[in-house]
């Protein structure tokens, strides 16, 4: 038998100086590396405010409490398709994703309990990635395309209920059922198709998990609303066939958010959140997970009329660690964002746009930026 | 609505280009590995290729030493009547007129080349040719010469009409009980051009007798076409209304030999045995069968390019008669063949990838894991490649299967 070498195709990366790091899992942008890229489980409402809403957004599925504000019964959808431009050193690379990240439907129960059922993307996995490489055996040289492929995310299936011990307080419990599926696709397309045939290997992980969450939202007419909200992640393990591939904790999530209200047609936001990654460790070897805090500032103003409704004006902030990275230094990102709400239908229906600007960056010379286009379309039936 | 919530979580992405990675990729990537084994068990070369009476063509040719081989023609329903012009009623054949002939099929050759002295023969051996039809290359002896004629090279071609003797015919009509019947053999002679191709009555083109069994012009002529009633069985009859005669062949090959090609025919079989650790668990990308060709000068036409291909061998364990076995051949459209010439020597290599990738999660049991070699004019040249087998004493000339493999992913996430 004989020991075959490899090589990378050198002209390739010729130009990048990231030495040492090609041993790192990694997926091709610095958003989706390990694991994959978190959305943040935030309507589009909020996510314009830059998420400052989060945690009193009755849309948004991180605290429970506030679907106890929805009044009456909604049902809504999301889509954000995000476009993104890697650059590392001088040399940029365009990237595109299409997410479908949250879906939510709920009603109130009588005047003092509402339901909702959510599910959202808490990891988004889908990626791909196309190599040029050869390998040298028995001084012949054999040269491929390698095409590397990830279809699929871990999504967060809640389902909550909200109480109202006074009028101006809501308090909620969620169970989040946190599932999915990824399909794992490693590609050998040989330059050379007499002789060789086209090595296709595929593999599905599925994911399972669960976890509570807690949270309370009061509300001061004409002066402010807090939520805070509270998660705590269950066992949450990757399964490839019957066999446990990965084990680790669901994040554990805390955050809180307040609004003044105390400018008439005005809201001002600010939240601050923390997500526990590092449970995750366990799940994949070799993931390099970072703590941070996520924080955003926003406001919300009435705007002129569609109709005979006011059109809701929207912009904020954001700031954040993602949770994976290729190399042992994080991925800060930075967004600002900005939108609007429509009301239509007598208020039936309410279309929220927003576009958000990302910049993500690890310090070194690899930079992405991305557009997200945010569209959020609710339904009260 | 749960499911729905599922479905609706659904992303999709396009990344292409390379510069982000490595850095950004996943890693490592995925080594080769690559092994020549040892992996044919069992080899061997069985002649009889396309069955006696199958052929599609004829190829007479009269190579000195090398080669002698002919066509033998069965005509065993002669006519005994005939009707004659505005006539209502037959009448018995009682005389032929002259001018008979035998009406040939040929396919053009080398239209500059020497003319070519076409050979009737009786070969007429009674029940004995019945019997065993290939007894008939003896009866190709001048005594039974009944004509011939010199064909230039460039009237070799189309419809060629060999004269006969009509008494010979009369005396076969006239003939009472089983010998009431003509069998002809078709040669060449050796001097001049001493090789040409006819066609066969299998391909719609057999040898046709054509008399006129009156002195009357206008009486119309007849036409005797191929035909067999023996053995019994109809199906083996019918196919032995022509069939090729091999007089001289050229010798066996010796036991440590593969031979493909040559005439009579010869397929080559091959068995393998490969490790399920390779097969089974990992992914074969290239799998390259090395047969070490063993010069043959003295073959058939030794300098002319023979095409060889391979097969899969898709009879089940339960046909365990090779011969058997290799008639039943699968062939990959996407497989090109090989050119060599018999008189050459070394390395061939054949890519045979698709084959083991369809041997693997199957049973040996039900899906033999063999291939067979056939010549792609199979049967209608004589010209053939030999091969070193797993008896030659030198390893190094032995059949050898060369592996590229990757080792399968899965596991932890990537």
């Amino acid at each position: 038998m004989t020991t075959a070498r490899r090589w990378t195709f050198r002209a390739l990366v010729a130009s990048l100086s990231l030495g040492g790091a090609s041993a790192v899992p990694a997926q091709g942008t610095l958003s989706t590396q390990g694991l994959g890229f978190p959305p943040g489980q935030l309507s589009t409402h909020a996510i314009t405010m830059g998420g400052a809403t989060g945690e009193a957004d009755a849309q948004s599925p991180l605290n429970p409490a506030a679907i106890g504000f929805m009044l009456g019964a909604i049902v809504m959808m999301q889509a954000e398709p995000e476009y993104r431009e890697l650059r590392i050193g001088d040399r940029t690379q365009r990237t595109s994703v299409s997410r479908f990240p949250l879906f939510h439907g709920g009603l109130q129960l009588g005047s003092r309990w509402a339901v909702s059922l959510s599910a959202s993307t808490l990891f988004d996995r889908t990626w791909e990635t196309v190599t040029r490489d050869s390998q040298v055996i028995n001084a012949e040289t054999i040269r491929h395309t390698r095409t590397q492929r990830s279809d699929g995310s871990i999504n967060d299936l809640r389902l909550a209920v909200a109480f109202a011990p006074k009028p101006w307080l809501r308090i909620g419990v969620g169970g989040h059922a946190l599932s999915g599926r990824d399909q794992i696709s490693t590609i050998l397309a040989f330059d050379d198709t007499v002789r060789f045939v086209t090595d296709v290997q595929a593999s599905s992980v599925s994911f399972g998990g669960n976890a509570v969450s807690i949270g309370a939202q009061t509300l001061f007419a004409r002066k402010a609303s807090v939520g805070v909200s509270y998660r705590k992640g269950g066992g949450i393990s990757a399964y490839e066939g019957r066999e446990t591939v990965g084990r680790g904790s669901a994040p554990d999530h805390y955050g809180a958010s307040l609004i003044y209200l105390g400018i008439t047609g005005t809201a001002l936001a600010v939240r601050v959140a923390r997500d526990e990654w590092s449970n995750l460790d366990g799940m994949a070897p070799t993931l390099n997970i970072h703590e941070g805090w996520d924080g955003g500032v926003g406001a919300d103003v009435t705007g002129p009329t569609y109709g005979s409704r006011p059109v809701a004006l929207r912009v904020g902030g954001r700031w954040r660690t993602l949770p994976f990275s290729a190399s042992s230094t994080p991925v800060k990102e930075r967004t600002v964002s900005g939108g609007f709400g429509f009301p239509m239908a007598r208020g039936a229906v309410q279309l929220n746009l927003g576009v958000l600007r990302a910049w993500r960056s690890d310090g070194a010379d690899t930079s992405e930026n991305g557009w997200t286009i945010s569209t959020g379309f609710a339904v009260r039936p | 609505m749960a499911a729905a919530a599922v479905a609706i979580g659904a992303c999709d992405e396009q990344l292409t280009g390379g510069i982000a990675c490595p850095a950004l990729c996943p890693g490592p990537a995925l080594t080769m590995r690559d092994t020549t084994l040892f992996a044919v068990v069992l080899d061997t070369s069985i002649a009889g290729f396309p069955a006696l009476g199958g052929e599609g063509r004829f190829y007479i040719a009269s190579l000195g030493d090398t080669l002698e081989t002919a066509a033998a023609i069965r005509y065993d329903s002669l006519p005994k009547f005939f009707r004659g012009f505005n006539s209502p009623d037959d009448s018995t054949i009682n005389v032929i007129d002259t001018g008979s002939y035998v009406e040939l099929e040929i396919l053009a050759r080398d239209t500059l080349a020497l003319p070519t002295t076409i050979e009737l023969y009786d070969i007429e051996i009674d029940s004995v040719g019945d019997e065993d039809p290939t007894t008939v290359a003896a009866a190709f002896t001048p005594d039974r010469l009944l004509s011939s004629r010199t064909v230039p090279a460039d009237s070799l071609r189309g419809t060629v009409r060999i004269p006969i003797d009509p008494n010979f015919l009369l005396s076969k009509i006239l003939v009472v009980g089983v010998l009431n019947r003509v069998r002809l053999g078709v040669k060449v002679a050796q001097t001049g051009n001493p090789r040409m191709t006819m066609l066969t009555d299998n391909s719609v083109g057999g040898a046709t007798i054509v008399f006129r069994p009156s002195l009357d012009t206008l009486v119309p002529i007849i036409r005797v076409f191929p035909l067999s009633r023996r053995p019994a069985e109809a199906v083996i009859a019918r196919e032995l209304a022509d069939y090729q005669v091999v007089i001289k062949g050229p010798p066996e090959p010796p036991p440590f030999v593969l031979r493909v090609g040559g005439l009579p025919s010869r397929r080559t079989y091959l068995r393998f045995d490969i490790p399920p650790a390779i097969l089974d668990s990992s992914n074969v990308v290239r799998a390259t069968l090395i047969l070490t060709q063993r010069p043959n000068p003295a073959a058939p036409e030794p300098t002319d390019t023979v095409s060889m291909g391979h097969f899969g061998v898709v009879a089940g364990a339960a046909v365990t008669d090779l011969s058997r076995a290799l008639g039943f051949l699968q062939r990959l459209a996407n497989r090109d063949t090989i050119n060599m010439v018999a008189a050459d020597s070394g390395d061939r290599t054949f890519e045979m990838i698709d084959w083991v990738r369809l041997w693997r999660g199957t049973k040996p049991e039900k899906t033999p894991r063999a291939i067979a070699f056939a010549t792609t004019l199979e049967g209608e040249i004589p010209r053939l490649a030999d091969f070193f087998s797993t008896e030659e004493v030198d390893a190094s000339v032995r059949p050898r299967l060369r592996l590229t493999y990757l080792p399968r992913v899965g596991g932890p996430l990537p």
